[in-house]
């Protein structure tokens, strides 16, 4: 592969030699780390919130800042999820199955340290699978027309609807209730203006980043004000777990641990899944193939081990399709796309060729965000659960002011501030009735992709639907598509009743919720 | 006595505060523009060439002007939502913006913009590049007449653009209602979608503003080939292109940035900065700037500026009509 030449490696090294990299990595790493922890609060609020600062950086150190953000983003929840029996997001609700009851028996540190090193080997592997799996990708890419853009987005919306975590139902609205808002603004293909109520603001469409900031942060700030301040129980481990039996764990159990980093990157590499998605499968996979004497729901390792692998691993997957095809992978990645635009890079087929070294810039700030995430993590495992006692009167005013100064930064407007407090509104009601808010960014990211191709496709072949099915790799696509959906609709139900029977009826309707 | 004086006192005290309020009140309207920072609407998102535009006169005019221009970027709708905006503000050379040929001439025609024709002062005309077709270099179409000869018997040709609407998008349908050629246009969300579309086969020619050329052509080595430049001679930037009127199509169109304020602004105002732009597009110093990202200067004061937009306009009603984007 001759994409990247030597000097685009060595530029994209030379990234290491910058300190403000360093300094925003670890400033990453750190907001990563709170904004994982505390509940509600989740990675793509935290780097949407932080996408408006990266106008004033570089390219360099703003990826290196939101990087940093999105790893350590997905390990942190898993903190309070183990000590006090809280997901601090969604991504980590399987870990707290057999985390919380590690902790319940003295073993919370050994089960912290466990997921740390579990995230730490998910990243690496995706990551290693990013720099494989990209360049060639990029290449087939370039054959890609309309036809198999569409496929790839109809994929995405089949998977988020498919695989939801929730309710089925629900996860399909959610997907088309964000469908259904990108058709605001003006038509792709005739340029006519759809639901702007003469509004001119409106004719760019609903903005994804204010639309955002306010669907993950301030629904969440809502909620809290809603909720009286309860203090959190934490079980205290006087036991302090070694590194070394630990490693030990993963020695023993390297094939779940590879086989779960690989099913985190695939789902990463679906559009439209996310860490939720990815820890609940290899979730259910490890109980799948337990072994006589495995306890788990009361507090066996191999649990933390399979959701954690699989949900870091997530991020070098969700990379893929953004630097391949400039179609993220999960809601983080969406972002992403923004921050890349920002700094006048196009995600696309041609984004290896044209900045090879920014592509070689990423994977190792993929690398080195993964080894800050264990450094912070192993110094601050107790510290960082204390997020969770920041009281909601603290926490609720400094959040929505960051969300709204968020909300205007993206382009200089009042207006967005105004969206960011509407989907805030709409947000808050979603969570309120259990609905999945990522679902909504999804279909917001997916719509139009969907669209216009769908359109595009079917005016390049005179309105000739079949053209989905006799171009061979959207034929391929489409076939995954029938092929996933009968396999889900069965592994679900029978994950379902597996993970009734093994953990009891009250943790399949955690899972619901 | 003594109360006189200090009543007389109090009296000159009086006129002299009532005086001094009167200056302080008076003082903006007799001081020099500018007394306070400008703002600058770029309606495209930072990094675009829009962008670099705003930011190559806005550093200069800092520099004659004596005070910060701030650009402030609000993109969206092919530059209709930051203009809009801009037509909304205090018309008093504070909040200035930088339109383009689709967002002054094209937009206000079409579908609730925001604003209309009469919306704005024209200040002066920056730069502008001259629209272009492209191919494949494997393309079966290898100069301009083939290719309008192939629209021209029916053949199902199809093409791309940097989106509906833009610039390149609308100067290619002026050129079809001109020659009386159809195409079909797959639509794109950038300049570099409409080149993947090129690259993949999906489309048979991109539309696009010559300033995308140098880089497109340089970055793919020989995959791409330039049919020809609207301009009326041959592009310095790109030398070897031949023009649309050497193929034999008397077309002439380019793609523009100018700079503009809301209507009523004041003239004085906008002479001044129309007299301050010129000499900064005049110095060579802004072509060897301009030359990076490929724009040639082409400055136009207020009334030839006005009358560009209106002429532009006045082509594109009919081109509108035809393909229903036409305000109804």
């Amino acid at each position: 592969m001759d994409l990247i030449s030597a000097q685009d490696f060595a530029a994209g090294l030379s990234i290491l030699l910058d300190p403000y990299v360093h300094v925003f990595l670890i400033v990453g790493a750190f907001v990563g780390m709170v904004f994982g922890a505390a509940p509600g609060l989740t990675a793509p609020a935290a780097v949407a919130l932080m996408l408006p600062l990266t106008y004033g950086l570089g390219l360099n150190a703003s990826l290196a800042l939101l990087l940093g953000i999105y790893c350590s983003g997905y390990f942190a929840g898993s903190i309070p999820a183990i000590l006090i029996n809280t997901p601090g997001t969604p991504g980590n609700a399987a870990t707290a199955l057999d985390g919380y009851q590690m902790a319940k028996l003295g073993e919370g540190d050994r089960a912290i340290t466990t997921a740390i090193i579990a995230s730490f080997l998910g990243g690496l592997v995706s990551m290693l699978l990013l720099s494989g799996v990209a360049p060639v990708l990029a290449q087939v890419a370039l054959s890609f027309t309309s036809v198999e853009y569409f496929s790839l987005a109809l994929l995405g919306i089949v998977c988020v609807a498919g695989i939801s975590t929730g309710s089925l139902l629900k996860g399909c609205a959610g997907a088309l209730i964000g469908i259904f808002i990108s058709t605001v603004g003006l038509d792709p293909t005739s340029g006519v203006p759809r639901f702007t109520f003469g509004i001119p603001d409106l004719l760019a469409g609903i903005p994804l980043i204010p639309a955002l900031i306010g669907l993950f942060a301030i629904s969440e700030m809502l909620m809290k004000s809603f909720r009286s301040n309860v203090a959190q129980e934490f079980l205290t481990s006087e036991r302090r777990a070694s590194v070394g039996n630990v490693v030990r764990d993963f020695a023993r159990n390297k094939w779940l641990a590879l086989k779960s980093a690989l099913m985190g990157t695939f789902i990463g590499l679906l559009p439209g899944t996310g860490p939720a998605i990815a820890s609940w499968v290899a979730y259910g996979e490890a109980l799948r193939t337990k072994r006589e004497g495995d306890k788990f729901g009361h507090g066996e390792v191999k649990g933390v081990i399979a959701c954690e692998v699989s949900n870091n691993a997530v991020t070098g997957g969700a990379m893929i399709p953004l630097l391949t095809l400039g179609i993220p992978g999960d809601p983080v990645t969406a972002i992403l796309i923004g921050a890349l635009m920002i700094q006048g890079i196009e995600p696309g087929p041609f984004f290896i060729r044209d900045h090879g070294s920014v592509f070689i810039s990423i994977l190792i700030l993929l690398f080195v965000s993964n080894i800050w995430m264990v450094v912070l993590g192993l110094m601050a495992r107790r510290g960082a659960a204390q997020v969770v006692r920041v009281p909601a009167h603290i926490l609720v005013p400094t959040i929505s002011v960051l969300a709204a100064a968020g909300g205007f930064a993206i382009n200089s407007s009042s207006f967005d501030v105004m969206l960011t407090v509407l989907f805030g509104g709409v947000g808050f009601l979603m969570v309120r009735y259990h609905f999945p808010v990522a679902t909504v960014v999804l279909g917001l990211v997916l719509g139009p992709i969907l669209e216009s191709n769908l359109r595009n496709a079917l005016v390049r072949s005179d309105m000739d639907p079949t053209v989905f099915f006799t171009r061979p790799i959207s034929a391929a696509i489409l076939l995954a598509i029938v092929v996933l959906l009968f396999v889900w609709g069965r592994e679900d139900r029978r994950q379902r009743r597996l993970v009734s029977a093994e953990l009891g009826e009250d943790v399949a309707e955690a899972r619901e919720s | 006595m003594i109360e006189l004086l200090s009543r007389r006192v109090r009296l000159a005290a009086r006129a002299g505060f009532v005086a001094s309020m009167a200056l302080a009140f008076a003082g903006p309207a007799l001081a020099e523009y500018p007394d306070k920072p400008i703002k600058l609407i770029v309606p495209f998102a930072q990094g675009g060439a829009t962008d670099q535009v705003g930011r190559m006169i806005a550093q200069p005019l800092e520099e004659v002007l004596g005070t910060s221009v701030a650009v402030v970027n609000q993109a969206g709708a092919g530059g209709a939502v930051g203009l809009a905006n801009l037509s909304r503000a205090r018309p008093d050379g504070y909040t200035l913006g930088i339109g383009s040929d689709s967002s002054l001439a094209a937009r206000p025609l079409m579908t609730e913009s925001g604003y209309t024709s009469e919306s704005f002062a024209p200040i002066a005309r920056l730069v502008e590049a001259p629209t272009g077709f492209a191919v494949a270099s494997n393309s079966k179409y290898q100069d301009l007449k083939s290719l309008v000869e192939a629209m021209k018997s029916g053949q199902k040709v199809t093409w791309s653009s940097p989106g509906v609407g833009s610039g390149p998008h609308l100067a290619a349908e002026t050129f079809f209602e001109k020659f009386g050629v159809q195409a079909t246009h797959i639509n794109a969300q950038s300049g570099k979608e409409a080149l993947v579309k090129l690259l993949s086969g999906e489309v048979d020619f991109v539309s696009a503003a010559g300033s995308n050329f140098p880089a497109m052509v340089s970055e793919n080595e020989g995959a791409i080939k330039v049919l020809g430049l609207a301009g009326e001679k041959r592009w310095p930037r790109m030398p070897d292109i031949p023009t649309f009127k050497e193929e034999g199509f008397d077309f002439i169109r380019s793609q523009w940035f100018g700079l503009v304020a809301p209507a009523g602004t004041p003239e004085d105002v906008v002479n001044k900065l129309a007299t301050e732009v010129e000499k900064i597009m005049n110095n060579p110093e802004s072509d060897k700037l301009l030359a990076n990202f490929h724009f040639s200067s082409a400055y136009q004061g207020p009334e030839k500026f006005a009358e560009q937009i209106q002429i532009e306009s006045k082509e594109l009603a009919p081109v509108l009509q035809r393909i229903g984007m036409a305000k109804k």
